[in-house]
């Protein structure tokens, strides 16, 4: 069965996607926009998305045979496929460069810091392009792996943090404006919801086990939105939205308050990997994204190497000219970056409702 | 393809497991603390530095050289000075295992603390649990100089001299620097920071014939707590206000607490294990502070005849009305002389009653002025150690 992945493995791309891009950078937004009423905008906006969740499995269902770009191509025809998948690409393009530059600016700034932002790049470059020449198989099982480690990490920290949990932290409840709360919740709804449909990239067919491809998508969304969740209360409890704004990697500064038995402390460091494992799979996973949609359906296979291989020369050389330090990257991340994500919803919300048309129409 | 594979294989076995960006234990110097002083509108950084070769198994060098040594620099920025110290020290200074930050008092009422904290806030290196102390009649430099006996590391001696104090004084002294940046960056309410201060100064203060002798002649000692209002220094409060503060924040863990048994004898208990619950009724100017403590009696200098309940009782209703004088006389320096709220009140009343807070928000300064305290302190089990009655000799 070349090729094919197993619901499990799915399911745990799809956890990475919906809760790496929230840890991080995420927590930092969330926070600046309702304070202490964080957990509470990722309670609502997690509930929003949900509603993405039943138009991934609406879409998913047309033509299990295709991946969302062969979809867009059957819905709109050549040249109205082709503008969409035009400004798809241009959109996957800059979340991967996003991710990217957070992944490396995360390494750099924390742990090595006189190591030139380029051989860290070429380091994670050479393993996310060796794995997306494996293809889509490999990629998920280690996504599975990686998934189990992750879970260890996020686990035993939050059981760690218990201990110095502070409730009065997140009170009072609801005490900000209504357009704050809103403000907050929207931006975890478009923090989440874009890298969800990159799971479209997978064909329903290509799944071991499809008539459980439903199930496993809801329960991994659940799942998912239970770790966010988990995140953001623990971190607000620990630390209070006072310090929290301060710091640009929340989750980071809260592990270091962990101290198991008084004695084994310092091991942030350890437990973050969670987190760098995540942006690898999602990494990962981009350019494979991009390479289908770049990749012409019958093109032979011995051309595997060639997108993966220019993408990731790109994503290499291309992120740190596009983002060179950390104020252009946040003056993107919160001026330019909603405009683009609203403008990725709007082509999933055409393809769905050209989707529901071209039914109606059949039948 | 096989030999791309291999070339890749290649590369990415040499470029992980190599050390780009290593640096050698010797090629650092690990910053136990660092003192910020001002001088001439200059920021003073000493970092103490600890002596990784006198810790090895080098024994003849432990007669020849001390276990720390202190580099001071200055510059306009604290960044700028703390770079300096390559200027003098053979390797880089590493902050990231410090133990203690030291503030002059000087320092602090000339500039505030805003850019110490965004120095260390901002720095990534460096780890956020040490803990802060501000020197008192000194300068902060002089503190990190003192030779201590016992402990060898004077940074060592400080931390672990504040984490006793905490545990076994009452005094709430170990806030870290995470917690004070915390409770600054919170503007409904103030800061207080323990002070250190020298005692019997001598030359032979940084000198390690200070402790050679059986008697110091010179010491460090965890002196009044500063309180702060806003940015600024306003007030101190003193050993017995600030276990009282302990009682308020509910950070007592053990504490020694003593009264007057009669007219001029005394009396201590050890507070073995305290409680205190804040609470507020809805829409009242009012806190109530109920503390709950269990202690043992220590040590009782009048007669008393312990076996009877009745006495005991009284013995435990003083302590429960010295308790109380005590913390209602902190709360009246603190609130009514210093005008400060190092007890987060504010942030208690916008948390539990905020609907109260937010009605007198814009007047609070006043209203907090007029807040009533209820304050219900209770002994709940007093224990009176391995004898039952007060020792005398028989006539």
């Amino acid at each position: 069965m070349k090729n094919q992945i197993n619901n499990l493995q799915l399911s745990t791309i799809f956890i990475f996607l919906v809760t790496t891009p929230f840890f991080g950078i995420g927590t930092y937004s969330i926070i600046k926009f309702t304070k202490n009423d964080a957990w509470l905008s990722v309670l609502i906006g997690g509930i929003f998305a949900f509603l993405i969740v039943l138009d991934i499995l609406y879409i998913s269902n047309y033509k299990p045979d295709f991946n969302i770009i062969e979809k867009i191509d059957d819905v709109f025809g050549k040249f109205f496929g082709l503008i969409l998948k035009i400004i798809l690409l241009f959109l996957t393009i800059t979340m991967l460069f996003v991710l990217f530059y957070n992944l490396i600016h995360f390494i750099v700034s924390q742990f090595l810091f006189e190591t030139p932002n380029i051989a860290i790049a070429i380091m994670f470059g050479l393993i996310i392009l060796y794995i997306n020449i494996k293809g889509i198989e490999t990629l998920s099982r280690t996504s599975l792996v990686l998934f189990i480690f992750s879970l260890i990490c996020l686990i035993s920290s939050c059981f760690s943090l218990i201990s110095t949990t502070n409730l009065e932290n997140i009170k009072p409840i609801l005490d900000i404006s209504f357009n704050n709360f809103l403000s907050g919740t929207i931006k975890y709804f478009l923090l989440i919801y874009i890298y969800m449909y990159l799971i479209l990239i997978i064909p329903k067919n290509k799944i071991i086990d499809k008539p459980k491809y439903n199930k496993y998508l809801i329960i991994s969304y659940f799942i998912s939105y239970f770790m966010n969740f988990l995140v953001i209360f623990t971190t607000l409890t620990n630390l209070g939205n006072h310090i929290l704004s301060a710091y640009q990697y929340p989750e980071y500064s809260v592990l270091k308050r962990i101290k198991i038995f008084d004695f084994i402390d310092r091991i942030e460091n350890v437990l973050i990997i969670m987190w760098v494992f995540g942006l690898f799979i999602i990494i990962s996973f981009i350019v494979y994204f991009i390479t289908k949609v770049l990749k012409k359906k019958k093109e032979k296979s011995q051309k595997k190497i060639l997108y993966p291989l220019i993408i990731t020369i790109i994503m290499i050389f291309v992120t740190f000219i596009v983002f060179p330090n950390n104020t252009v990257f946040d003056f993107y991340i919160t001026k330019i970056s909603p405009y683009l994500k609203f403008s990725f919803l709007i082509i999933m919300i055409i393809l769905s409702i050209g989707i529901f048309i071209k039914r109606k129409i059949r039948t | 393809m096989k030999y791309i594979k291999i070339i890749l294989f290649i590369f990415v076995l040499y470029t992980s497991t190599g050390c780009y960006n290593y640096r050698e234990l010797n090629k650092i110097a690990i910053a136990s603390a660092i003192a910020i002083d001002i001088d001439n509108e200059e920021i003073e950084v000493t970092s103490q530095i600890l002596n990784t070769q006198k810790q090895s198994s080098d024994t003849n060098a432990q007669n020849s050289s001390t276990n720390f040594h202190t580099y001071t620099s200055k510059g306009k920025t604290i960044q700028e000075a703390a770079r300096k110290i390559v200027l003098e020290s053979p390797r880089r200074l590493y902050i990231n295992d410090i133990d203690l930050l030291v503030i002059s008092k000087e320092f602090i009422d000339k500039k505030g603390i805003d850019n110490i904290l965004d120095f260390f806030l901002r720095d990534s290196e460096s780890q956020k649990h040490f803990y802060v102390i501000v020197s008192k009649d000194c300068k902060a430099k002089e503190i990190l100089t003192t030779t201590t006996p016992i402990e060898t590391v004077n940074s060592q001696s400080i931390a672990h001299s504040l984490e006793s104090t905490t545990k076994y004084y009452g005094r709430n002294v170990t806030n870290d620097f995470e917690t004070l940046a915390d409770n600054y960056l919170n503007k409904k309410r103030d800061i207080f920071i323990p002070s250190i201060s020298i005692a019997n100064e001598s030359k032979k203060a940084n000198n390690k014939k200070n402790i050679e002798s059986t008697n110091a002649t010179t010491g460090l000692k965890i002196t009044e707590d500063f309180v702060f209002k806003n940015e600024k220094i306003i007030g101190v409060l003193n050993n017995q206000e600030s276990v009282a503060a302990s009682f308020i924040d509910n950070k007592i863990d053990h504490a020694v607490v003593t009264t007057k048994c009669d007219n001029k004898n005394y009396m201590s208990i050890n507070i073995t294990k305290s409680k205190t619950k804040l609470s507020t009724p809805k829409n009242k100017n009012q806190i109530n502070i109920d503390v709950i403590f269990n202690a043992n009696l220590y040590d009782i200098n009048c007669e008393k005849n312990l076996s009877s309940i009745k006495v005991m009782k009284e013995i435990g209703k003083n302590f429960e009305n010295y308790i109380e004088k005590n913390i209602k006389k902190t709360l009246n320096k603190t609130i009514k002389e210093y005008k400060t709220d190092i007890f987060g009140f504010e942030d208690f009343m916008y948390k539990n009653n905020t609907a109260f807070y937010k009605k007198n928000k814009n007047n609070w300064d006043n209203i907090f002025q007029k807040m009533k305290f209820k304050i219900n302190v209770k002994l709940k089990s007093l224990e009176k150690g391995n004898i039952y009655k007060t020792v005398e000799r028989e006539k």
